[in-house]
């Protein structure tokens, strides 16, 4: 170390050296008159400074007042159009629950996680050239990231600390209710795409509920200097951010609509939602925050890198699947490339489907229902 | 940073935090909390609504409650400096400074007026010297200022312990400089 060093003067001034430094210093100070001419300048200094910022230490503002105050708005707005995470986790779930097992609901909750937690492994994106300030993240293709329980564990972790971190995600618009609707016609006009139904089911399938929800659009905004001293708290080092103070995400989900039918012991369920719209700000680095998302994971940065850069993030979800309970492998279904999972070691014959056509999301599940059966009614949607 | 880790380690569910906790919390910190956002905002009705909303997102992050008091400490003033700092830059907030002088000499009444301005007009002369500054700069200076140690330092700016001096040094210059920029001393 530079034995004239400011920095270390500085620190011998608020006797925030080691002994061994703070000796090091006044044995140093003792025979160069530079480094004590620039103790005394750094001593001043730091007095004016000192001096100055405590203008305000007088006003005495009365905590308990404070304190009332703010129980007392409180109670005035109770959480009026808030969500915590967890329930933003949860809502976002219960829209999806139709399409995927029960048993692969951690996958779903890591889904929605990565859509609420500032895109550290960013999902589908985007940019929509004709949008200026933001990227527009769509979803047209799905990746599987096969997590070991201890990666799912973490990932959960991580989003229980996001929510304390970050706070609640403003509603901008609340979730709709369940709305029964009576056939295709009528899903469509509320949904506002044309809603198809399966034209081949097997005998014994009984519809058993057709209904509408219209999805929330959220608002995540989180100053960057926070985010940063997250994903450091989380081990990783800051990637992929852009250079403003706030970060904004919007997510809007759209009406989805979802049919059930009942096939002798066993179920079938068709979910379809216009792909949620994700906007984020510009400069968001997906490849940077992607690779930092798979070190967090336990891979090393060389795997890290080669698999982000491997993903085109323009439009692809990543879904996380834990590998111990399924298998995903990629099919032909609906004339286009989907992702059928699979109950590893299953033995109720739970299967979903995931696939996008037209901008439209598709989820189909089929639980005690064999799997050709899902695919070829898969198939038939018309 | 805050120290999650150290906060996991006594995890404390979140309906067994009694309401009391974060009260005291509240009243241990208000003072500290408020005085920080009084350096930033032009008033001191901003700086209570800036210790109000720090303290509405301490309610919203429970598992900060349980952090140790030194990351705790680095949270809040973390948290408080950069609403403050953020909104005196970017909102519009940023009056002229007669207005703001003249606001608060108006609002206090002391035995000599011209007292009560001067001592605005300075507090006003430090508020803009910070704000001229980078915000890491302004918020190394306040934390330092609300008697934060250099490892607490440290880990409210995510930045080595060994380099804090070299950075506080740097920050206080710069302070001067901007001091003087705005015409005064």
């Amino acid at each position: 170390m530079n034995e004239h060093d400011t920095g270390r003067l500085r620190a011998y001034l608020d006797g925030e050296s080691s002994p061994e430094a703070r000796a090091a210093v006044a044995a140093h100070i003792d025979r160069c008159a530079r480094c004590a001419d620039e103790l005394r300048l750094l001593e001043s200094r730091a007095g004016a400074v000192d001096a100055g910022l405590s203008h305000v230490d007088e006003y005495a503002p009365d905590p308990q007042a404070a304190l009332a105050r703010f129980h007392a708005h409180r109670a005035e707005a109770p959480e009026p159009a808030r969500l915590s995470v967890a329930n933003l986790l949860r809502s976002i779930d219960e829209m999806k629950r139709n399409a995927l097992s029960p048993r692969w609901r951690p996958a779903m909750i890591g889904l929605t996680a990565l859509l609420v937690v500032a895109l550290l492994f960013t999902i589908a994106p985007v940019r929509n050239a004709a949008a200026d300030f933001l990227g527009l993240f769509r979803i047209s293709k799905f990746a599987v990231i096969p997590l070991d329980q201890a990666q799912m564990d973490r990932l959960g972790q991580l989003a229980q600390q996001a929510e304390g971190t970050f706070g609640d995600p403003q509603v901008l618009r609340e979730e709709g209710p369940e709305q029964p609707v009576s056939d295709a016609a009528q899903a469509s006009a509320l949904a506002g795409f044309a809603v198809r139904m399966p034209s081949r089911l097997p005998e014994s399938a009984v519809l058993q509920s057709f209904t509408a929800q219209r999805g929330p659009a959220l608002r995540v905004e989180m100053d960057r200097a926070m985010v940063e001293a997250f994903m450091q708290a989380a081990g990783v080092s800051p990637a992929g951010l852009p250079q403003t103070e706030k970060l904004v995400a919007d997510i809007d989900v759209a009406t989805g609509v979802s049919l059930k039918y009942r096939v002798g012991s066993g179920r079938l369920e068709f979910s379809q939602v216009p792909s949620p719209q994700v906007n984020v700000p510009e400069g968001i680095d997906p490849v940077a925050l992607a690779e930092t998302g798979f070190m967090f994971l336990g891979m090393p940065q060389e795997d890290a890198r080669r698999l982000a850069t491997s993903i085109d993030w323009t439009s692809t979800l990543v879904v996380p699947l834990p590998a111990n309970a399924a298998e995903a492998r990629e099919v032909t279904v609906d004339g286009v490339t989907g992702l059928l999972l699979e109950e590893r070691g299953g033995d109720r014959g739970d299967t979903a489907l995931l696939w996008e056509k037209n901008g439209i999301l598709h989820f189909a599940a089929g639980h005690n229902v064999d799997q050709k059966l899902l695919i070829d009614a898969a198939d038939s949607l018309q | 940073m805050v120290n999650f880790a150290a906060a996991r380690s006594q995890p404390v569910p979140y309906e067994q935090t009694v309401s009391g906790d974060f009260d005291a919390l509240f009243l241990a910190h208000y003072v500290a909390v408020f005085r920080l956002a009084y350096r930033l905002a032009g008033t001191r009705e901003e700086a209570e609504d800036l210790a109000q909303e720090t303290f509405a997102r301490l309610h919203a992050s429970p598992r900060i409650w349980t952090a140790e008091p030194g990351a705790l400490k680095g949270w809040l003033y973390r948290v408080v400096t950069n609403l403050a700092y953020n909104a005196a830059r970017t909102s519009g907030r940023r009056r002229r400074r007669e207005d703001v002088v003249f606001a608060e000499a108006a609002r206090r009444t002391a035995p000599d007026p011209a007292d009560v301005a001067e001592e605005a007009e300075r507090r006003e002369s430090v508020r803009a010297a910070l704000l001229r500054l980078p915000e890491r700069q302004a918020q190394l200076l306040l934390l330092r200022h609300a008697g934060l140690s250099y490892r607490e330092l440290a880990e409210a700016l995510n930045v080595a312990p060994g380099s804090i001096g070299t950075l506080l040094a740097r920050a206080e210059a710069a302070f001067e400089r901007s001091y003087r920029a705005g015409g005064e001393l």
